[in-house]
């Protein structure tokens, strides 16, 4: 029997491991050797045969030994301790988020990189959402409010708006109507308030007693317009708006009770509303009861706001029906002023955010793709990181790691990456916000009550979580797999990469594409913008100011002390130092809304479904000089056209070519239409050419123009004073402001704008999409432009070996560079095309936000991928230059 | 994919195998080697154990020492959850690796 330890280890040198291990290795080995020995043996061979043939694979004693120790250490003494991994079953979060903070420290450079990336993508959302959230999701503050309805009063012509319905059909809606609870009324209203320091204007409204018990909104002090209120044998009342009340009275608790001179009547406060309400609209800041003060008002003098509140378990859908049949029977009965109209009912929602809700998606739309594409470039710069941490993962995987564990990690770390971004994120939308708020435009509603609260705060935080999972999981899935495979291969990792890159270049495409999406869109609106705002809007804005005074009782009972002031004011204007020329106008092109009265024409009998209307504009003479509207036929009106002279009046272009297509106007006879109006005849002596009156972007309707001292109107209250100055207009406000009050100490003048003013803040609205979208676009393009660098220098670092030999074997610079410039213009353009599929399908969707562009319009798709194109391939100007840069023996020499 | 790696690899790959089936010692593990490939692929003790502990020290399998009356006191080993993760791991990578070849080289008709 040999002693085959002694053996064994008489064949090697002596293990460089502790005794212990040494001591069973040898065991191990003699252990073999011994069993081959005995199997040789039993197939016949002499022991001494057997026993060489048995140690013969020891005779290279050294290595035996070296191999043996290496492969054996670093091998701990004690028993070997159980996997770490089963000890650690439950989730270390708070501990591996320190680990996943250690690893960022130790790569500044992709951390600051990502945390940036993530930071504009959720920052740019928390903005747009938080705006959003402000105007269109945050609920009314009413009581009930999904049960309050808007009664959209919609014409003929066309959909109505909140501010459509008219007492006499309102009265009417009331008695016939058996769904609402309850039905509420208001118009606007200008106050004029005296008795203060210095007169103030004041927009408001009037209301039904019924309105504000409709809505349910408790007052912050005293009590809310009753329906007592309303009845006529009771006092004025007038209820504040919380700003109103912190802005004349500072907020003074003791307001309740206190007397207004409203229109020169004492007007008792009752109550103060609290902040976030307001109705209709953000400006109203006083509401008083209606009492008789709309009594006579015509049936088409469609201007109030009619709402009601549903009886509990009644759909909408049923009170619908009603409505349908109610404006049926009306329109049988009032033909001339009812046929055609109906009453679609909008939630109260719906009506108040109105207008502002498809841009504001638009721009939510814009501002996810952002963030899509900052995810995608999260993604691929794990992908580049991963990669060089293959050996990293393979070791944890071959030391028991679960693939779980491994994915966990890093989605772990890059939830840390993204709660950062998410952080500094927010920061940027609550700066983003406060200029927005600032500087955004006035008609959008509850726009200034938009800030970064708990539901913003939840939805960016929401938004973290899910850029910190969604963009890792891709990378850390594949980290995980291609780990096993590096661990069992040492120092050789370049097969599992093609996948890696392939999924990088996928990312690249699909950022690519939304960029161009976003690029387009942001192309449409700003030429749609350009086209708006090169419209000439058929008055020269230069050097005028504008000024407006609201004309109440009792000083302004009747249209002569309209007449008067309006004399006397353009009169003392006209004085003050710097002015050239002063006139007036009922309703300020852009500034105010056209208010349509119907007319027949003499001698022409009216068909009985036919109901012609015109915008009615009472101005000066001095109007279309001082405005320089051309006067295209006949002429303008002079200082003798007087109440005791012919009645005459001056049309638009849009009148003559509308109802006198094929003959003169001049000389022809209208008259107002209403019943109980001055009916006299008045002959048209002028055409005026065409003033886009409503907006740049819409038609001008069709207006007649008197000279305001032939005025019959009593309802038009409102006057404008545009004054042509010799040097800047602003210059000139102050004394003609003064120059007003010594006609009357008490009357407030209001809104004291250059008509540049005017203009700019007509499109302040598409100003303001217009600018946010192509900030978005110009984000796309940047971090789609960086994604690109990204992975593009990543291939390249790839393909260091291929790039090296085909260096080696002859290639030239130039071919290199153009190899991996060629790559990114490869997968650009594959992303520009997928951009411009995507942008053919959703563009449409901008069609109701575009002014005289189409939304398919060929040249902007061309040029935002052009654009693209051209971003991707600067991108890879710097990996380019690295790759042709490279030493090919260096890199050969390195495998 | 050098000739040395390829060959690390498959020992490797093999030796997993092996001990899936069943816990085995050193020498059982060579002889069924060279057995099953027919004498084409052969261990020898200094080759095997160097291997052997390389795995065992990436936890890939685990060994343990039994000591059974009326034999000699040996070494098993067995897989560990981490070695049956790399092992199939391993084998759907192998099994591409031989599809592609295959595709390309022609091993097999068909």
């Amino acid at each position: 029997m040999h002693d085959w330890k002694t053996i064994v280890r008489a064949h090697i040198e002596p293990l460089p491991l502790d005794a212990a291990r040494a001591a069973d290795i040898v065991d191990e080995l003699a252990q073999h050797v011994a069993e081959h020995h005995a199997e040789l043996v039993a197939s016949g061979a002499g022991d001494d045969e057997a026993l060489a043939t048995a140690l013969a694979p020891l005779r290279d004693r050294a290595r035996v030994v070296a191999e043996i120790a290496r492969a054996d250490r670093p091998r701990p003494s004690a028993p070997v301790p159980p996997p770490a991994w089963r000890a650690k079953l439950t989730f270390d979060f708070v501990g591996e988020i320190r680990y996943a903070l250690r690893r960022l420290a130790r790569a500044p450079g992709f951390a600051a990189v990502a945390i940036a990336t993530l930071a504009l993508g959720i920052g740019a959302n928390t903005a747009i959402f938080s705006i959003v959230h402000a105007v269109v999701l945050a609920p009314l503050p009413y009581r009930a409010a999904q049960r309050v309805v808007a009664l959209v009063n919609s014409g003929p012509r066309g959909a109505g708006s909140i501010t459509s319905s008219s007492l006499p059909d309102y009265e009417d809606w009331r008695r016939q109507a058996t769904s609402f609870e309850s039905l509420g009324l208001l118009s606007g209203w200008t106050f004029n308030l005296s008795g203060l320091e210095l007169p103030e204007r004041l927009y408001g409204a009037r209301v039904s007693g019924s309105l504000f018990p409709l809505l349910g909104t408790p007052p912050l002090l005293g009590r809310v317009i009753s329906p007592d209120d309303d009845r006529a044998d009771r006092g004025e009342v007038a209820v504040l708006s919380y700003r109103l009340w912190r802005r004349l009275f500072a907020g003074d608790p003791g307001i309740i009770g206190r007397p207004l001179m409203l229109e020169g009547r004492p007007h008792v406060v009752v109550g103060v509303m609290p902040f976030g309400f307001r109705f209709p609209s953000d400006d109203t800041e006083i509401w008083a009861a209606i009492k008789d003060n709309m009594s006579g008002m015509p049936r088409d003098g469609r201007f109030m706001v009619a709402v009601a509140r549903l009886k509990p378990g009644v759909a909408l859908r049923s009170a619908q029906a009603e409505m349908d049949a109610i404006s049926a029977r009306l329109s049988g009965s009032y033909p001339s002023t009812n046929r055609g109209w109906r009453v679609p009912l909008l939630g109260i929602q719906d009506a108040v955010a109105g207008d502002a809700k498809p841009a504001l998606f638009l721009l939510l739309g814009a501002a996810g793709f952002v963030l899509l594409i900052a995810c995608a470039n999260v993604s691929s710069l794990l992908l580049t990181r991963l990669t060089s941490r293959n050996r990293e993962t393979g070791i944890r995987l071959a030391l028991g790691a679960s693939r779980a564990g491994v994915v966990a990690q890093v989605v772990t770390e890059n939830l840390v990456i993204a709660l950062l971004g998410g952080t500094a994120g927010v920061a940027l939308a609550l700066a983003a916000v406060r200029l927005v708020v600032a500087f955004g435009p006035a008609d959008v509603p509850r726009l200034d009550t938009a800030g970064v609260d708990a539901p913003v705060l939840a939805f960016a935080f929401a938004l973290s979580l899910a850029a910190g999972v969604a963009p890792a999981l891709a990378p850390a899935f594949r980290s995980a797999r291609a780990g096993l495979q590096a661990s069992l291969r040492e120092g050789f990792g370049g097969y599992a990469t093609a996948t890696g890159t392939r999924l990088g270049e996928l990312l690249i495409v699909g950022e690519v594409a939304l960029a161009v999406t976003v690029a387009i869109a942001g192309g449409l609106l700003l030429k749609s913008f350009a086209a708006l705002t090169s419209v000439s809007p058929g008055f020269d804005t230069a050097r005028v100011l504008s000024l407006k005074v609201f004309l109440t009782p009792p000083r302004y009972l009747t249209i002569d002390a309209e007449k008067r002031f309006i004399h006397d004011a353009l009169l003392r204007t006209g004085e003050v130092p710097g002015v050239e020329a002063a006139a007036a106008v009922s309703q300020l092109p852009l500034g105010d809304p056209s208010s349509l009265e119907r007319f027949e024409i003499d001698g022409r009998p009216l068909a009985p479904d036919e109901s012609p209307a015109a915008a009615f504009r009472a101005v000066s003479a001095s109007y279309f000089s001082v405005l320089r509207i051309p006067i295209a036929r006949g002429h303008g009106f002079t200082a003798a056209d007087r109440e005791n002279t012919p009645f005459v009046v001056v049309v638009n272009g849009a009148m003559a070519r509308r109802f006198w297509p094929d003959r003169d106007p001049i000389g022809q006879r209208i008259r107002w239409a209403t019943e109980g109006r001055d009916r006299r005849w008045l002959t048209i002596v002028g055409v005026a050419g065409d003033v886009k009156s409503d907006g740049l972007g819409k038609s001008e309707p069709p207006a007649v123009y008197a000279p305001y001292t032939q005025r019959v109107f009593p309802w038009l209250r409102w006057t404008s004073f545009v004054v042509r100055t010799h040097g800047e207009p602003m210059q000139s406000a102050l004394a003609i402001r003064r120059a007003l009050l010594t006609i009357d100490a008490n009357q407030p003048v209001y809104q004291i704008l250059s008509l540049d003013q005017v203009v700019a803040q007509s499109v302040s609205e598409a100003r303001f999409h217009t600018l946010l979208l192509d900030l978005f676009a110009a984000l796309a393009l940047t971090l789609a432009a960086v994604g690109v660098y990204g992975m593009i220098g990543y291939w390249v670092t790839q393909r260091m070996r291929d790039i090296g030999i085909r260096m080696a074997l002859g290639a030239t610079t130039r071919k290199i560079a153009l190899m991996v410039v060629g790559r990114s213009a490869a997968l650009s353009s594959a992303g520009v095309l997928l951009g411009l599929g995507l942008s053919l399908a959703t563009m449409r969707g901008l069609s109701a936000l575009l002014f005289h562009i189409s939304p398919l319009d060929v040249p902007t798709f061309a040029q935002a991928a052009l654009i693209a194109t051209a971003a991707g391939v600067a991108a890879a100007y710097l990996p380019a230059r690295r790759a042709a840069r490279l030493d090919p023996l260096s890199i050969i020499r390195g495998e | 994919m050098s000739d040395r790696d390829l060959r690390k690899g498959s020992s490797e790959i093999l030796i997993l195998a092996l001990v899936e089936e069943r816990d085995r010692h050193g020498y059982e593990i060579a002889k069924l080697i060279e057995e099953r490939s027919q004498g084409a692929i052969s261990f020898h003790v200094a080759s095997l154990y160097p291997t052997l502990y390389r795995l065992e020290r990436r936890g890939l399998i685990a060994g343990r020492w039994v000591e059974r009356a009326g034999t000699r006191r040996r070494r098993f080993y067995n897989l560990t959850a981490a070695g049956q993760n790399v092992l199939q791991a391993e084998r759907r990578s192998w099994r591409a690796f031989f599809a592609a070849l295959n595709r390309v080289a022609h091993f097999q008709p068909g």
